[in-house]
């Protein structure tokens, strides 16, 4: 027995006489912060100073019924008996259980949207335990590494190092601005294409300057990085070098002696 | 070529390989069908049973990966080679309705679980089970997250269409259009099952 009172907006009494009023159905349950409910008697034993073991025992059982009645008005309802089995998993029970809610009035429309959201999270539940399982069976094995060994061969260099390149890289980059794209796989780029345009432009020209690559009416950051990658594939292949004269001077790529621009 | 030299060059490949290898891709280098590679491939999964190796091939991530057995587990984990931790149950629960529902936003995951995901969903990338894959076209443009070949390779998926399936048509849920999961696919084998022993 708990003489702790519970006084919240619509009623006025102790919490067991408020978890009565919720069973009888004089109250809704619906209605009931059960936080507020537990905040104010936990204020309460803390105003009385040391609360005696049956107060503090009548506290949690009226608790207990609080939240169990809480919950049995929230959840949606158990499938009758008579119902064919298997009903409820095919969706249809979910349906009936949205217009069980509807024919109680326009509260029950907004507990529909609740009933559904419990629905599938209930659902999710079910595939996590699955994945759980697979989870707690695949730590036992381990896979070869994921880890590649390391570059083979890039032979970068003429002074300038992978560091120095990427530095130059963010440079271009600070000058772009954040790409307008609405789905990362959008962009149609391809890695060959731009090795073939460095290709084709270091033909004509025979050098270019790092930041001229990036030269265009509009470039994406998302190009920046296609024509970077295409450059450190060129170098990879041995098809363009990179070369500073000076530090901090500019980089230039130049055709690699004797490298072919056939079959990029 | 020969049907040893195939054999021994596609056991060599998939050793080598840091990622799955798909049939195509050594079928390609080999100049033989992807099916024949599957043959090959079951062959050597076949021998290595019956010889009780410590190793197997198995189908993660939509290609052939080389894999120890659980049941030496115990050894490798004293060598120090690190071991993976498992997914605490909100990790676990997150990165599900990753994989159902994605691309899905911070927010979208947020109502359904009920509470915040941020902490999570950080876990989430740090591991690589999880990306941002493009922003959903809505007020603040959000961020939509997605599943990567890790979060396959992590739980023995050979594709996504192989994730549990959920239960009916959950897509008729007002308001939230579940995904269900097609069924496992047919494909002979399946996913690569941890075999025991």
């Amino acid at each position: 027995m708990t003489t702790i009172p519970a006084n919240v907006s619509g009623f006025s009494g102790t919490l067991e006489d408020l978890a009565r009023a919720i069973e009888r159905g004089d109250a809704d349950a619906r209605s009931v912060s059960v936080h507020e409910v537990i905040r104010a008697c936990f204020d309460e034993l803390e105003r009385s100073g040391e609360p005696g073991l049956d107060e503090v025992g009548g506290l949690l059982a009226a608790a207990s019924v609080l939240v169990a009645a809480k919950a049995k008005a929230l959840l949606p309802p158990e499938p009758e008996a008579d119902e064919p089995p298997g009903a409820s998993g095919e969706g249809e029970g979910v349906a009936e259980g949205e217009g069980e809610g509807g024919d109680d009035g326009g509260e029950d429309g907004g507990n529909s949207a609740l009933i559904a959201h419990l629905m599938e999270y209930r659902i999710f539940k079910e595939a996590v335990e699955e994945l759980a399982r697979r989870d707690e069976a695949w730590r036992l094995i381990y896979l070869r590494n994921s880890f590649p060994s390391g570059p083979r061969s890039a032979p970068l260099p003429e002074g300038v190092s992978l560091s120095d390149l990427i530095q130059a890289l963010r440079r271009v980059l600070e000058g772009i601005p954040e790409d307008e794209f609405t789905a990362l796989p959008m962009d149609d780029l391809s890695i060959e294409e731009k090795m073939d345009t460095i290709l084709i432009r270091l033909r004509q020209r025979g050098k270019l300057v790092f930041r001229e690559l990036f030269d265009g009416p509009v470039i994406t950051r998302s190009e920046v990085i296609a024509v970077f990658l295409a450059l450190l594939e060129l170098i990879r292949l041995a098809k363009a070098v990179v070369r500073q004269d000076a530090h901090f001077g500019e980089i230039l790529i130049l055709p690699a002696v004797g490298g072919s621009d056939h079959g990029v | 070529m020969e049907y040893k030299e195939a054999r021994a060059a596609i056991e060599a490949m998939v050793f080598a390989s840091p990622r799955p290898v798909t049939a195509r891709e050594m079928g390609e280098i080999l100049g033989i069908g992807p099916r024949t590679v599957d043959a090959i491939v079951d062959d050597l999964r076949r021998e290595y049973d019956r010889e009780g190796r410590g190793v197997q091939i198995v189908f993660v991530a939509g290609g052939y990966q080389m894999a120890t057995r659980p049941a030496h587990a115990d050894y490798i984990a004293r060598l120090n080679v690190g071991t993976r931790q498992a997914l605490s149950r909100p990790a676990l629960e997150t990165v599900a309705m990753i994989a159902y529902k994605q691309p899905i936003t911070r927010a979208e995951l947020e109502a359904i679980r009920g509470v915040r995901v941020d902490g999570v969903l950080s876990t989430l990338i740090e591991r690589g089970l999880v990306r941002p894959v493009g922003r959903k076209k809505a007020p603040g443009r959000p961020v939509l997250y997605g599943t990567t070949p890790e979060f396959l390779r992590w739980f023995g998926l050979a594709s996504l269409e192989d994730l549990p399936p959920i239960e009916g048509d959950a897509a008729t849920l007002p308001g939230f259009g579940l995904r269900s999961a097609p069924r496992p696919s047919s494909r002979r084998g399946g996913v690569a099952r941890p075999a025991r022993g």
